[in-house]
């Protein structure tokens, strides 16, 4: 009976110990596989509100394409990227819409979702004119 | 030592000569040719997100008779996926997944995502328009998972965006860890055959060796001279370089990734996401799901659970043949 117990306690501090150096090693494992991403939110300049003859304008940050749009004095900004699958959507200037080439998602000029698969309405970026000048705000994200 | 040879004096049944109960043997071969084709162009390809492109240009429009070699390599893909398939509607349709069969069934169907993963992983490494896009689109398809989504998608793409990192990851993933999986799987199937046998025995055989041995070189060569022939008239082509600005209009993935691409169209997202992954357990485990409702309803259950299968069938090929004209 005592060496059966004896048996049984040694086992279960063995596969504990196994399972828990299995864990620290799937740990640091994911550490080398997956990168931490940081990022912090910086204000970028995008241009001169009395420049913008169209209503649309595009502007690269990195790998993102900001569509800014005029509607009169008021001025709007919208990441290209589509909530459905992270096609770039594009400005229809005869339709007043933004179209996703990938999966046909349409989107009114204020982002909203007309029709197509999107589940929510093209993300909105903060922005300000202040005299004249129209800042961004971006998230500036890189990995360790 | 004395090696058992026992097994080329087999005789096999006569069934077999069919093409559609021997098209089990045909991606095998592709598979083989596909291993052979890859190395030969690992000699030029550069795993660089940089380089990547101008590699696969060199090969494909400047290197003596690289234009063959990738067409073997990317028709042979295309090939090695339709004749899967084709393989699967038999065995559905003949209901060769019967008991004992059921793990041969799920080994195949194992087979068929791993084919597709490397055609996915594949047309990922020429970096051009089609082949970044189709990236983009299917590391946010993992990125739209609930719960894991969003550390599945970096930790195929080894980032918030595509780069040098994903390159690497989706090669270590073409040119090792799939191949790698797929013999693992060919050689569990093949055991598995020869284990349980085939669906349709015959009191006619015939003998392995010469006359199987002639039938499997014919299809080879057969094969071989098809693949290169429809190389020669449709060359391998490249698109524009990626740029990751511009997602060009009517963008679409390979043909074998038509049905999902238009179901994403046709529904939600998160539908469009989860119902594949619920529908791929349910192909992989339906012969046990069959045996089971066969024992709850009986005779009525399976018919309705047939008529769903030959309906999702019906869908593919429609899916396909829709996808491919407009």
């Amino acid at each position: 009976m005592r060496q059966k117990r004896r048996f049984f306690l040694s086992r279960i501090i063995l596969y504990s110990v196994g399972f828990f150096a299995f864990l620290t090693g799937f740990k640091y494992l994911w550490r080398y596989m997956v990168r931490r991403v940081k990022g912090e939110s910086v204000q970028i300049f995008a241009g001169r509100l009395s420049d913008m003859k169209e209503e649309v304008k595009e502007i690269r940050f990195r790998d993102e394409i900001l569509l800014i749009i005029k509607k009169g004095e008021k001025v709007e900004t919208f990441s290209s990227t589509c909530p459905h699958l992270g096609c770039k959507v594009e400005w229809i200037p005869s339709e007043k819409r933004f179209k996703c080439p990938c999966h046909g998602a349409l989107f009114d000029e204020d982002g909203r979702v007309l029709s197509g698969p999107a589940p929510s309405p093209l993300k909105k970026i903060p922005t300000n004119v202040k005299d004249d000048e129209i800042m961004v705000e971006v998230g500036f994200y890189y990995e360790d | 030592m004395k090696i058992d040879l026992e097994f080329l004096n087999e005789e096999l049944p006569e069934t077999l000569k069919d093409f559609f109960y021997a098209l089990g043997g045909t991606p095998l071969f592709l598979f083989f040719l596909q291993v052979f084709t890859g190395v030969l162009l690992l000699i030029y390809y550069i795993p660089s997100y940089e380089s990547a492109y101008e590699s696969v240009y060199r090969i494909t429009y400047t290197i003596p008779m690289g234009w063959w070699i990738r067409g073997l390599h990317r028709y042979g893909a295309t090939l090695f996926i339709f004749t899967i398939f084709l393989h699967n509607i038999r065995v559905f349709v003949t209901r060769a997944y019967s008991s004992p069969r059921e793990f041969t069934w799920v080994t195949g169907g194992i087979l068929l995502m791993l084919s597709l993963g490397a055609g996915f992983t594949g047309y990922s490494l020429i970096n051009d328009q089609l082949s970044y896009w189709a990236t983009k689109v299917g590391t946010e398809i993992a990125g739209s998972l609930p719960l894991v989504g969003h550390w599945l998608s970096v930790l195929i793409k080894g980032g918030e965006r595509i780069s040098q990192f994903t390159i690497s990851r989706l090669f270590t993933l073409h040119i090792f860890i799939i191949p790698l999986l797929l013999a693992l799987f060919i050689a569990v199937h093949i055991f598995l055959v020869r284990r349980y046998g085939v669906s349709l025995e015959s009191e006619r055989k015939y003998p392995l060796i010469p006359e199987h041995l002639y039938l499997e070189i014919s299809i080879f060569i057969f094969l071989l001279t098809f693949i290169t022939l429809i190389s020669a008239i449709f060359p391998p082509e490249l698109g524009e370089k990626a740029n990751p600005w511009k997602t060009p209009s009517h963008i679409k993935p390979e043909w074998y990734f038509y049905p999902l691409y238009l179901f994403l169209k046709l529904v939600p997202l998160k539908v469009g996401v989860l119902f594949p992954i619920f529908f791929l357990f349910i192909f992989l485990l339906y012969p046990f799901i069959e045996e089971g409702c066969e024992r709850l309803t009986g005779r009525r259950g399976v018919l309705l659970l047939r008529t769903a299968g030959v309906l999702l069938y019906i869908y593919f090929v429609v899916a396909i043949i829709r996808e491919s004209i407009y």
